[in-house]
């Protein structure tokens, strides 16, 4: 089975996971049978189909994180002074969600590649996929805020809110990419 | 004979280099790199996504209705923290095993285009960026202009590229 991924500087996997006799089976069955499906194997035959993927993948990570900075570095009053949140908003917000789609299809494309490295109980990949889910939700939640008022994002008596907001949303996108890069080294099992 | 001798050179640095004591504890430790590594690919993101800002309002094809000073104004502070942070999780990571490193033609090559892309940013701010005034606002940036945002947008591509490769020729499988 073919394995890109990394190992620490030595190269060995981190981490051997205890597995429980009836837990997730389900998912390991299916992450199986997913490795033995036709799509899986030619992915894997035609090697430059991975590499290329990631490399799309980590192109819109950096378009996803610039984005997200330069939304967070407007709150905090920092950057773009000269635009409006919402003008910023307007201009950046669209990239962000365009790097979330790349980031699907070509996450979704490494998983049909190698399932096993993700879908065989990852703890970094569970927690990735989490952590992914509520950074959506806090996406939407910030759009809709915007949307509906305005001024509280341009409100300087809820300035340190709006600033604690955005810092932690950056640092959360942060750690979605670092938990990311962890699921190499815990794709044993 | 001068050539052999310089790379000889090289070649003990190196070696002195994965020798040391913080080399050897990131190496052996089990977070030590993969942390370093992950901070790493979050610095270089925001380098290529920050500077890709700059270069596409260089290249006239972003954020027109802002003037190209403002832009940079933005941006460049952006883009030096995150490459101060990248450089150094770069340097610790090389330390670990830096004679293989050194040998490896993905890592050789993003260094030559890290060099040309210092190169090219040299050249637009000694040169090029003088005029700025002239075309600040309002009308298009001058070729010089748009050719060192495509050649740097390019380069970083490259750098983030190869830096990948690295990955998958160091520790294959």
């Amino acid at each position: 089975m073919l394995s890109v991924g990394l190992g620490n500087a030595s190269g060995k996997c981190l981490w051997k996971r205890p597995r429980r006799e009836t837990e997730g089976v389900e998912m390991h069955e299916f992450a199986q049978w997913l490795a033995g499906t036709a799509l899986s194997h030619q992915i894997q035959i035609a090697g430059w189909v991975i590499p290329l993927s990631q490399t799309i993948h980590i192109l819109a990570v950096a378009m996803l994180l610039s984005s997200m900075l330069f939304i967070d570095l407007r709150i905090l009053g920092v950057a773009a002074k000269s635009e409006t949140m919402a003008q910023l908003s307007h201009r950046f917000v669209p990239w962000v969600w365009t790097s979330l789609i790349l980031l699907a299809l070509t996450g979704t494309l490494q998983i049909v590649a190698e399932p096993m490295r993700t879908l065989n109980g990852n703890p970094m990949f569970q927690v990735k996929m989490l952590m992914l889910a509520f950074g959506i939700v806090v996406l939407l939640s910030f759009q809709s805020s915007l949307r509906r008022h305005t001024s509280f994002w341009d409100d300087p008596r809820r300035r340190t809110l709006t600033r604690i907001l955005a810092g932690s949303s950056f640092l959360l996108w942060c750690a979605i990419v670092i938990t990311g890069r962890w699921i190499a080294y815990f794709q044993g099992a | 004979m001068k050539q052999e001798v310089d790379v000889q050179f090289l070649t003990e640095l190196c070696g002195w280099l994965e020798g040391t004591a913080l080399a050897t504890w990131i190496a052996e430790s089990w977070w030590a790199f993969p942390t370093i590594e992950s901070l790493h690919v979050v610095a270089i993101t925001l380098v290529v996504g920050s500077i890709a800002v700059a270069d596409l309002r260089l290249l006239g094809l972003a954020w027109r209705s802002r003037p190209v000073t403002d832009v940079l104004r933005d941006v460049l502070p952006m883009t030096w923290v995150a490459y101060a942070v990248a450089l150094l999780c770069g340097a610790l990571l090389f330390i670990t095993q830096a004679t293989k490193y050194i040998d490896n033609s993905a890592f050789q090559i993003k260094m030559l285009l890290m060099l040309l892309a210092g190169a090219n940013m040299l050249a637009f701010e000694l040169i090029t960026f003088r005029s700025v005034s002239k075309w600040d606002r309002g009308v298009p940036v001058p070729l010089a202009g748009q050719l060192a945002g495509a050649v740097s947008l390019a380069c970083w591509l490259g750098i983030l590229v190869f830096g990948r490769q690295i990955g998958w020729t160091m520790y294959p499988g």
